[in-house]
Parts: structure tokens; C-alpha cells; sequence
């Protein structure tokens, strides 16, 4: 083992082995696995915890098969859009319900325009969800379209209900 | 039917690990108990965040996403003892999805952001990986109570490398001279714990 790689001295290599490690450097590890060194913000603590009223019970959960942000699938999509550029194109898979989304930012700095489809296509509320908890809510026409102006850049999930079935919810995803 | 009133886990009767008893609870409607993992685990999955090198404003988000893949999946995690790695793993996902979208934020903002969150360097280099953390605070958790009590106390004192024994001894309501012999011995057995991972 490199007996130059100490901990706290700045340098960029990790560890080789925890349990080579002396005492010292042990505690030092310790310290940075338990947060002692750099702890999470409070306010971040915080909205966590306020997190917990999202939490859905009878929802089925719609999980992200598309991000044309992750993987590039933009190219199969459209030719307009291109793997690294907006809007971001991403697809949620329920059973029995698609939901697709593009993002695009928003007239305001921080801010994202979403448009909507669900397939099959039907009237739906829409609901927008960030932390800490439910916020506005949008219609989806009898095409299955629906938009959102202005969502802030950040977590989002969105609760969908269509009548006759069970609510989904979408996978959390990152917008911005 | 069961009550949707808090179900107290006491870590203290309870064999060992109150994780399962936490999970168990969270996903069955108890806010405390959620707070409680929020509590606990904050600092792994912080730590994970500032390993990828975010900003400041990146590892808030990669935070909170963590914590709601939690929230979405409380109900679904099998092996509550696994809950360290399964966190690890998932920050790291999301902070390789987000350097992945390379986002570009507004200047001001992420300075601001920098600002309220401190400062964008860390005051020490991280240095572990995202999967040495999770082993370290599993190997950690199966240390003694005493054990992670004097270590603990003994990091929360470290002023670079210089730890207060009798601070830390009072603090503790032991004699000044059992701490450095303890710390050996409890050293020596998260080795011996590290050793058995592996890493």
C-alpha cells in the first residue's frame, strides 16, 4: 500500500483498503463516512423529512423506461432533437398507461415547460409533485394532452388519475 | 388493521439494528420513523454526493431524489440490513445521471446556492468511494454500543488531529485514561469487521 495516500492530506487518489488503515487514518475515514467533515445542510435534512407527505399508498408506479437526457434515445425519437440539447424527452411505463414528457426551459431563468401525453389517450388530473409535498394540479384534454407552464427546475413526479383505474405515479426524476 | 399511530422502535430492547424496525415502520404511515432514516442516513448519502464532486446546488438535488427513491420504494426493500448499500448505490446512480445531463445552472443562482449551503469545497478532500462509506457505516453499526459511542464522541471532538480526552471522557462519564486503551480495542474490531468485507 502507498503509504503517501493519508487521509487529509488532499489528495485525489481514495483509499486502497479500509483495513489497512492505522488508527488515525482509520478515525479519519470514520469521520468523513459519518459526516462529521462536511455535514449535510440542514435545510436539506429538513425538506427530506418534510419529504415523507409524498409518499403514495395505492399508486401504481409508473417507472422511467426513456430519458432521452441518459441514454441518447433522442436520436431514435425525432430529428430535431439531439442527445445532449432541449427538450428533454423522457417515458414512463404504468400498466395499461404511457406517459411521455418533454421539457423545455421556461420563459423564466430556472424554470421548465412540460409538455404532456398519455397513451392510451384520456381525460386525466394531472398532478405536479415536488418537495415537500402535492403541489398545483392540470387537466389532461380527452387527447391525453396536457401542459404544465412553469415547473421549477429540481425533483418531479407526476400523479396521474385517470377515471376507472388505479393512480399512477411517475419514478422521480431531476428536471433541469 | 394495524394503528396508524407512531410505532416506537426502542434500539434498546430491540435486538441490535433498529434499520429493519425503522423501514418497517416508515412504510407502514409512521413520520417519525421516516425522520429518524432521514436522521440517520443523511450523512452517507451527503457524503456519496460531495465523492462525485457536485456543486453545492447538484448534491441538494442528488440528495433529495436519493431520499424520494427511498420514499417510492419503502415498501419494496427486502433486506432492511442492506439499506446502507442500497442508499450508496442509488446516490451514486443519481449523481452519474445528473453529471450525465450535464446541467447548466443560471450563475447566479448556483452562487447563491454555493452560499446558502457554505461554500462549494468541502473541508476536507473527500477520499472514500461511495461503496467504502456504505461498508464502513455497516461495520461501523455492528460495533458495540459503547463502542460507536466513544468512537463517535471521539470524531465529533477531532479538531484536525487533535482530540480532547478529557472532554471527550466527561462528556462520556468515564476516566480519561480507559479512552485511548478503548479506542484501540474498538479500532482493532472494525479492522477486523472491514477485513471480513473485504475492503
Amino acid at each position: 500500500m502507498n503509504k503517501e495516500r493519508r487521509p487529509g492530506n488532499g489528495h485525489d487518489e481514495p483509499v486502497a483498503r479500509l483495513s489497512d488503515l492505522d488508527d488515525e487514518q482509520l478515525l479519519a475515514a470514520l469521520r468523513e463516512a459519518l459526516g462529521a467533515s462536511d455535514p449535510p445542510p440542514a435545510w436539506c435534512v429538513e425538506l427530506a423529512k418534510e419529504s415523507f407527505a409524498l409518499r403514495t399508498i395505492d399508486a401504481e408506479l409508473a417507472a422511467l423506461t426513456e430519458d432521452s437526457a441518459l441514454d441518447g434515445t433522442a436520436l431514435t425519437r425525432s430529428a430535431r432533437l439531439r442527445a445532449d440539447s432541449t427538450p428533454r424527452f423522457a417515458v414512463f411505463d404504468a400498466d395499461g398507461l404511457n406517459v411521455e414528457i418533454e421539457m423545455s426551459p421556461g420563459p423564466q431563468a430556472g424554470s421548465w415547460q412540460l409538455v404532456g401525453q398519455l397513451t392510451p389517450p384520456a381525460v386525466a388530473t394531472v398532478g405536479i409533485r415536488r418537495p415537500p409535498h402535492d403541489q398545483t394540479t392540470v387537466t389532461a384534454d380527452d387527447l391525453g394532452r396536457f401542459l404544465v407552464d412553469e415547473v421549477p427546475a429540481g425533483p418531479l413526479s407526476l400523479a396521474i388519475e385517470v377515471e376507472g383505474r388505479q393512480p399512477v405515479v411517475t419514478e422521480w426524476i431531476t428536471v433541469g | 388493521m394495524t394503528s396508524v399511530e407512531s410505532v416506537r422502535v426502542n434500539p434498546d430492547t430491540d435486538s441490535g439494528d433498529p434499520v429493519p424496525g425503522l423501514v418497517q415502520a416508515a412504510a407502514a404511515g409512521d413520520g417519525r420513523a421516516w425522520a429518524e432514516l432521514v436522521d440517520r442516513f443523511s450523512p452517507l448519502v451527503w457524503s456519496v454526493c460531495r465523492a462525485h464532486r457536485l456543486s453545492g446546488e447538484d448534491a441538494a438535488d442528488v440528495y433529495q431524489v436519493t431520499w424520494l427513491r427511498l420514499l417510492e420504494n419503502l415498501s419494496r426493500i427486502r433486506d432492511p440490513k442492506r439499506l446502507p448499500g442500497w442508499i450508496a448505490t442509488t446516490c451514486r446512480r443519481e449523481a452519474q445521471a445528473l453529471l450525465t445531463r450535464a446541467r447548466s445552472s443560471v450563475a447566479t443562482d448556483s452562487e447563491r446556492m454555493d452560499w446558502l449551503l457554505g461554500g462549494d469545497d468541502a473541508a476536507d478532500e473527500p477520499m472514500l468511494t461511495a461503496d467504502q462509506h456504505a461498508v464502513l457505516w455497516r461495520a461501523f453499526g455492528r460495533l458495540s454500543e459503547w463502542c460507536q459511542r466513544v468512537l463517535r464522541a471521539l470524531i465529533l471532538n477531532m479538531e484536525g488531529k487533535r482530540m480532547s480526552y478529557p472532554q471527550v471522557a466527561a462528556e462520556l462519564g468515564t476516566r480519561p485514561g480507559s479512552l485511548g486503551p478503548t479506542r484501540g480495542r474498538c479500532l482493532k474490531q472494525l479492522r477486523k469487521l472491514l477485513e471480513a468485507e473485504g475492503i
